[in-house]
């Protein structure tokens, strides 16, 4: 794979006046490299950062330091190539204009013309279910609705660079499946998507990759295998008095005692000292640690 | 070419200059209903608005136009700055504009489209509104001076040009459409006398209050002396292009260091 996108330390320090000296870094030193073809998922409470970063790789917020660059080109520049989609945070639109025409106006500016923007742009309406819409005033859409007529704009001119801030936000769970498919077919085509989301179901079952922020800073990136521990966790339940296997932590359960162990070898050892009591497992269950749970441990 | 367009037609959607709109269908229609005009011999001519009577010896150009016009385009003045800072605030600073950006890349070139489509919009109006009232006018019996009107109401552009500079400076400084246009109403009203005077005056202030608030001071002058038939009605407008080009290049300075 190649590098399609490289950030070298990114920083963005927002009002730094005479009332607040210091200002606040929404990004702070941030280097990151996306590879041609995959998702690559921020995620972060809010504001850790995320919408500013998406924003300063798309030059719409001036860095205070660091670079960006795109196809090996500074976004800055006036040489970087158009070929991007962006759907903005909470994306809305304000002006009487219906649907139709909202996105014939974004694909004429993104270069597409005559039957091919038609083409286009029904191609998208239906992809998004915006159909029936398409005739309204964006302005009296729906948020869930709004939300899909950003993701139709960005995708309507097939970019190679797709950024998405929150794509399901406001969306019901049939929008939601809708979007995750989506993004799976554009994968597909080679689209490299930049995926802010809270979701993180979402986030384990579409991203390659993911990047933690905390504070404006990446704690940690990779894809989700790596970064979730190696070693799968087990519950294990017996029925009668753990007092009988000393040495192993169990907790009153429903229907009996509940431990939980973590990896083979403590299985197994367990296993043997409860076979030296006699007592036999009733129930034996893989505890896979979730995206969740690796989240959360990086803000505890 | 699209997106110039598109702000000239979102321009009319604006609910004050819907009003707008309004307000100058009602003033035609108040002309068409009120006004009559007689002549009676020569050059002399009955005027009777309502209830007023009066003679006059030239009728329309020194006598009826201008304080029509003038009135309404301090009504409109008024419209415009509220319309233009709503407008400006929407189309600099809003969700679609970043969508938009990653389209166009060219700041510069996306100001000047937004700019000059609220621009073409204004015109529009201005141009339509002038020539409906002259032939309100010429309807009821007068000889509108078509020429004038129409020099009127392209230096009436001009004017607005300026505060629709100005409009897009406060608004980018002030980052809210309703601090801006409270910005601009105190400097029309409260300066805009005050620089408009010293600048038909020869006072040494004059210069520097120019540079600063000049555009507002030397609104509507060139206007009127298009109607009332001045030899040089351009006159105002071009002592008001360097200060409307400062602001211009401020308005742009700030847009191209804006965060969407």
């Amino acid at each position: 794979m190649s590098t399609i996108l490289e950030t070298r330390g990114l920083t963005k320090v927002y009002n730094a006046h005479f009332l607040h000296r210091h200002g606040i870094t929404a990004v702070d030193h941030v280097h990151l490299s996306v590879e041609r073809g995959e998702i690559l998922a921020i995620l972060g409470t809010n504001g850790a950062g995320k919408s500013t970063f998406v924003k300063l790789l798309l030059n719409l917020v001036r860095p205070t330091s660091g670079r960006v660059s795109s196809f090996g080109i500074d976004v800055s520049s006036s040489g970087w190539p158009h070929s991007v989609g962006y759907l903005p945070e909470a994306f809305q639109i304000r002006e009487h204009i219906p649907v139709r025409k909202f996105l014939a106006l974004a694909g004429r500016l993104s270069g597409i013309q005559g039957r091919a923007l038609d083409i286009c742009i029904d191609d998208v309406l239906h992809r998004l279910g915006l159909e029936e819409v398409s005739n309204r005033s964006a302005r009296t859409l729906s948020k869930g609705m709004s939300t899909r007529l950003g993701i139709a704009q960005a995708i309507l001119h097939k970019p190679h660079l797709l950024f998405l801030d929150e794509p399901t936000d406001g969306l019901d769970p049939l929008g939601r499946i809708a979007v995750r498919q989506l993004l799976t077919e554009l994968r597909r085509e080679g689209t490299t998507i930049l995926l802010n989301s809270h979701l993180l179901s979402e986030v384990e079952s579409l991203a390659d990759r993911i990047a933690i922020f905390r504070r404006g800073s990446i704690v940690t990136t990779g894809s989700i295998p790596d970064l979730l521990p190696r070693d799968v966790s087990y519950s294990v339940e017996v029925p009668t008095d753990p007092l009988l296997a000393p040495g192993w932590l169990f907790r009153k359960h429903e229907e009996g005692w509940c431990s939980t162990v973590t990896g083979d070898h403590q299985l197994r050892l367990l296993l043997k000292a409860l076979d030296l009591r006699g007592i036999i497992a009733t129930n034996i269950v893989p505890v896979r640690t979730s995206l969740e749970e690796m989240f959360k441990s990086h803000y505890s | 070419m699209p997106l110039f367009w598109s702000t000239a037609r979102q321009m009319f959607r604006q609910p004050a200059m819907l009003f707008l709109l309004v307000i100058q269908c009602a003033v035609i229609t108040v002309l068409l209903v009120g006004l009559h005009i007689e002549r009676t011999e020569g050059k002399q001519a009955t005027i009777r608005f309502y209830s007023l009577e009066f003679k006059v010896d030239s009728i329309v150009r020194t006598e009826i136009l201008p304080p029509v016009i003038a009135t309404f385009i301090s009504i409109n003045v008024i419209l415009f700055v509220v319309g233009l800072s709503h407008c400006h605030a929407e189309y600099l600073a809003d969700s679609t504009t970043g969508v938009l950006l990653t389209r166009i890349r060219s700041r510069t070139a996306f100001f000047l489209v937004r700019l000059f489509g609220v621009q073409a919009a204004l015109t529009a109006d201005i141009v339509l509104f002038f020539i409906c009232t002259a032939l309100a006018v010429g309807l009821k019996g007068g000889s509108p001076p078509l020429l004038p009107i129409l020099l009127a109401g392209a230096i009436l552009s001009i004017e607005l040009l300026a505060l629709n500079v100005m409009s897009s400076t406060f608004g980018l400084l002030t980052g809210s459409a309703s601090a801006s246009t409270l910005l601009l109403l105190a400097v029309i009203v409260l300066l805009g006398p005050l620089t408009g005077s010293l600048s038909l005056s020869a006072h040494p202030i004059m210069s520097t209050t120019r540079l600063i608030i000049p555009p507002t001071g030397l609104l509507q002058s060139g206007t009127m002396q298009a109607i009332v038939g001045h030899p040089a009605p351009l006159l105002p407008c071009l002592h008001a292009a360097v200060p409307t080009a400062v602001y211009f290049l401020i308005s742009l300075f700030l847009f191209e260091h804006r965060d969407v």
